[in-house]
């Protein structure tokens, strides 16, 4: 989970520094705001996409068991 | 882009058309006209244009299309600094309809009410350095907030704290509610900057107008938009944790 997030955090930072080249925020808050913004984004995104593979996977685990 | 082209590669035709009319279209007993003449505006040109009006003075109906900035309220001691840069980018940002070398009919002006008429004619013959001082504290808010209500029967959404920049065309159409009404929040707008840029936008969207008449979108436009939300919200939050 921890790595999960760490993943998401990561790319939410990437695609924060690039949203703040693109848009050019005039202030510090704006810039804060932009990538607050991504890192929550991805990292909620990335979560609720590794709990939707790891269900996929267990019933596949079980069988093999 | 290709719309600039356009006009680009059609204006020495259009030059053409004006230097040598067709025979048919002057006598043949009186002298041909001379074949040069000096190039003219497009017709479907308007020229961005600014003036303070007063209740009797709005809407300025000699003008081929009319606009507003529009506030919900009057400038209180908190946010008057705001209202006064909105009124220096206006300033700035627009040329006073007697600097511009067009007729009124060819002008699309962007009115800034006053309370009453003979101040606004003051601050009109006033030079640009002081009119903010005197047109902030007498703001017409009467005129604008009728402006508002026309707006929202022409089913503008005006949420927020405004200013809203509100034009008719024709400005005659005003409040007729098949009258195409351009719209421009300013909720999000918190610095002089950001408030030139939105002036100048205005400007630029008056002369090429067509996107923005027709509530049109474009990437520019969105990246935009979003800067002045972050812009905004960010200070707010920045602020708060400040305490």
């Amino acid at each position: 989970m921890l790595k999960d997030i760490g993943i998401g955090g990561g790319l939410g930072a990437l695609l924060g520094i690039l949203l703040i080249a693109w848009i050019e925020p005039t202030n510090a808050g704006g810039v804060a705001l932009l990538l607050f913004i991504s890192v929550v984004l991805c990292t909620t995104i990335g979560g609720v996409l590794s709990l939707i593979f790891r269900r996929k996977r267990k019933p596949q685990t079980r069988e093999n068991e | 882009m290709s719309e600039i082209n356009n006009k680009l590669n059609s204006l020495p035709e259009m030059l053409r058309r004006e230097a040598v009319p067709a025979p048919s279209e002057y006598p043949s007993s009186s002298p041909p006209p001379p074949t040069i003449s000096r190039p003219e505006p497009a017709p479907a040109e308007v020229l961005p244009s600014r003036m303070f009006a007063g209740p009797k003075q709005y809407p300025p109906r000699q003008f081929k299309a009319y606009g507003i900035v529009a506030f919900p309220a009057r400038p209180s001691p908190d946010d008057a600094p705001r209202y006064k840069f909105f009124c220096d980018a206006y300033v700035s940002a627009l040329p006073h309809y007697t600097d511009v070398r067009a007729p009124l009919s060819k002008q699309m002006v962007t009115v800034w009410p006053i309370d009453t008429d003979s101040e606004a004619t003051r601050i009109n013959g006033a030079s640009r350095d002081s009119v903010c001082g005197r047109a902030v504290p007498n703001y017409g808010l009467p005129i604008a907030l009728h402006a508002i209500q026309e707006a929202i029967m022409n089913k503008a959404v005006l949420d927020g704290r405004g200013p809203f920049l509100l034009a008719w065309a024709p400005g005659s159409e005003k409040g007729n509610p098949n009258a195409l009404v351009l719209v421009s929040n300013l909720s999000n707008v918190s610095n002089i900057e950001d408030a030139k840029a939105v002036f100048t936008q205005w400007v630029t969207d008056i002369q090429e107008d067509q996107s923005l008449w027709n509530n049109g979108w474009n990437l520019a436009k969105l990246k935009f938009i979003i800067r002045l939300w972050v812009d905004r919200y960010g200070n707010d939050i920045i602020k708060y944790f400040k305490g």
